[in-house]
């Protein structure tokens, strides 16, 4: 037997047992600050309610424009389930469009990336430029201008598109926050993760990628990228033998200094600094490549910004998640595609730094390699995991996954972020407390007449 | 085919061999100290400096993999993959000096967990196989996955 689809009528009826965070809307049951109900995992329902409130009216990150470095370059992800290409028109402009023929609804380009001068449906042969315009239909004496404007034909595109730092984002809705103030805190660690490139600009895109996924829900793989209490367990094996003496099984101990931190906007933080900001200082002087990047950074950015970067990331220096779909772990950029509801889809971008040596680039891919993807890094164990849970989700009589440690030792800064050690499960709160709101603001209007 | 290559023959054979019976350390032992392990993300990828690789192994770092694979505590492999490695299309070459070799093949590595599908991936590899004192041994292996843009669930086994 499956478990029950939440429908309207068995949230309702799931409510009046349940103790709710607010029992007054549709999804307010489902998830409070103590826990999660299993349910935001495995429906059908709540997906397709994410694909409208969470992909349908956030800021989606879908790819940085050093992806598409020359005119005519594009590249393609996701809004949701809806297919987009990233592209740099012939003039150098970036645009995100979608990928969808306005004829019959083919899409235009297959390729995952690549360079062209226009996309060709090859449906029925229309033509268009790399900024989305339609060049032409085919046999255009079929069409006259009573019943057909080109410029109506255009590739169809978000509502919004905005940058950060090369970060471009879409947004499907035409009301709410900018990226910037969605990105609020978060922006800051943008900064700090793109201000290691001696040009101040990270490479993406040319370094390649890896691609893994699985056969689960999208949103296991967003707490898992800030869940500083895991480490020790699933990846014991790479911790152990990371460092001389087990050392590194100290960074997400139970006693470790590092901090988790729910930023606000649903962005998690897990910040390593207290234990390794002197080790990345003293490594990136370590070697001739290292002093002259540190020697870059102080001429672009004054010792007092430089000192602060290199102590920030010159390796592990923090796991950033930017609600709902862009991870920032070590050197790579990674972005998690809610393909359905029991299917995930994740690319891994490792990034290279604008204008630094060749051998910290290449020392960058090495330290990737070592982790993730492949033959006993560290990231297959986390695919185990988000497996074993699908599994252990199907029980239908044990409904709730706790959220709750630290709790009570919540520290709140002056812009209402919320902090703790980094065990704690700040990420996992904040992310729930931006999802639940999102879904809310959904919920009311269309409640609404 | 002379003696030397169907001795060269019998010992990529007997390497897939070691990894079927989940010999991991022998296995390492037929790598020499300055292998390199090379499994491309792209095909035809030439500069494993400039673009990521799925892995590109030292001898260190394979041997760091070994370790982990035989801690058992390697989640992703509790309980572990049991694998066919079938090769076919063998073609060997010797170099002149008779001291290295270079192996062609195509391979199909089958990998099964109790909890998982059948994963089914075929490939080209090449060796270059050098001749030691002590033996035959690879300083290079290089695996060309043929679908190697998909979205992998569980690549903790060796191919």
């Amino acid at each position: 037997m499956t478990h029950e689809p939440v429908t309207r009528q068995s949230m309702a009826r799931t409510n009046e047992g349940a103790d709710s965070a607010d029992s007054s809307a549709g999804f307010g049951h489902l998830v409070s600050e103590h826990r999660v109900h299993r349910s935001v995992y495995l429906d059908e329902a709540v997906f397709q309610a994410e694909l409208e409130s969470i992909f349908g009216r956030s800021w989606i990150y879908v790819g940085h424009q050093s992806q598409v470095p020359t005119p005519g370059s594009f590249t393609t992800s996701w809004i949701g389930q809806q297919p987009v290409i990233l592209t740099r028109d012939l003039g150098g402009e970036v645009h995100v469009l979608f990928n969808r023929c306005s004829h019959r609804a083919s899409t235009v380009c297959q390729e995952r990336s690549g360079t062209c001068r226009q996309f060709r449906c090859d449906y029925h042969g229309w033509t268009f430029r790399l900024d989305g315009s339609l060049i032409g239909p085919t046999f255009a004496d079929g069409y006259d201008d009573i019943d057909f404007d080109i410029d109506d034909y255009a590739l169809s595109r978000p509502n919004r598109v905005e940058k950060y730092r090369g970060f471009v984002f879409a947004n499907l809705s035409d009301s709410g926050p900018s990226l910037r103030n969605h990105l609020g805190n978060a922006a800051a660690y943008i900064d700090l993760f793109c201000d290691l490139a001696p040009t101040g600009d990270i490479v993406v895109g040319s370094p390649g990628q890896h691609r893994y996924g699985y056969a689960g829900n999208w949103k296991l793989q967003c707490e898992n990228g800030v869940d500083g209490y895991h480490p020790n367990f699933v990846h014991q094996a790479f911790l152990e033998s990371a460092a001389p003496e087990g050392r590194a099984m100290r960074l997400f101990h139970g006693r470790s200094p590092a901090t988790a931190s729910d930023l606000g906007n649903g962005h998690g933080l897990l910040d390593n600094r207290p234990n390794l900001a002197d080790a990345h200082e003293r490594a990136m002087d370590r070697t001739e490549a290292g002093r002259e990047l540190h020697r870059q950074l102080v001429d672009r950015l004054g010792p007092s910004r430089a000192k602060q970067v290199i102590r920030t990331n010159g390796g592990q220096g923090f796991n950033l998640l930017v609600f709902p779909n862009l991870l920032i772990i070590q050197h790579q950029i990674r972005v998690v595609h809610a393909r359905r509801v029991d299917l995930t889809e994740i690319d891994l971008h490792p990034t290279m730094l604008g204008g630094a040596d060749p051998e910290l680039n290449a020392a960058r891919l090495r330290a990737h390699e070592s982790f993730y993807l492949s033959l006993i890094g560290g990231a297959p164990g986390d695919l185990e995991m988000f497996r074993r849970v699908t599994d252990g989700l199907k029980v239908e009589s044990a409904e709730w996954l706790p959220i709750l440690r630290g709790l009570r030792r919540t520290e709140v800064d002056s812009t209402g972020a919320r902090h703790g050690q980094v065990t704690d499960e700040h990420p996992q709160r904040g992310f729930y407390r931006r999802w639940l709101e999102a879904m809310q603001t959904a919920n009311d209007r269309e409640d609404s007449p | 085919m002379s003696p030397s290559e169907e001795e060269v023959l019998a010992f990529v054979t007997t390497e897939a061999a070691l990894l079927d019976v989940g010999d991991f350390k022998s296995w390492l032992t037929l790598y020499d100290h300055d292998c390199r392990y090379w499994i491309p993300s792209e095909p035809g990828q030439t500069d494993p400096d400039q673009q990521i690789s799925i892995v590109y192994d030292d001898r260190n770092r394979l041997s760091a993999r070994v370790a982990r694979l035989c801690s058992g505590k390697e989640y992703a492999q509790l309980p572990p993959s049991v694998t066919c490695h079938q090769l076919s299309n063998l073609a060997v070459a010797e170099d002149p000096t008779k001291n290295m070799f270079c192996v062609k093949a195509v391979q199909v590595v089958y990998e099964k967990r109790p909890n998982t599908e059948l994963q089914i991936l075929p490939g080209r590899v090449s060796w270059q196989i050098r001749r030691r004192a002590e033996g035959l041994r690879i300083t290079r292996k290089r695996v060309e996955i043929l679908d190697v843009h998909r979205y992998f669930e569980n690549l903790t086994f060796l191919l």
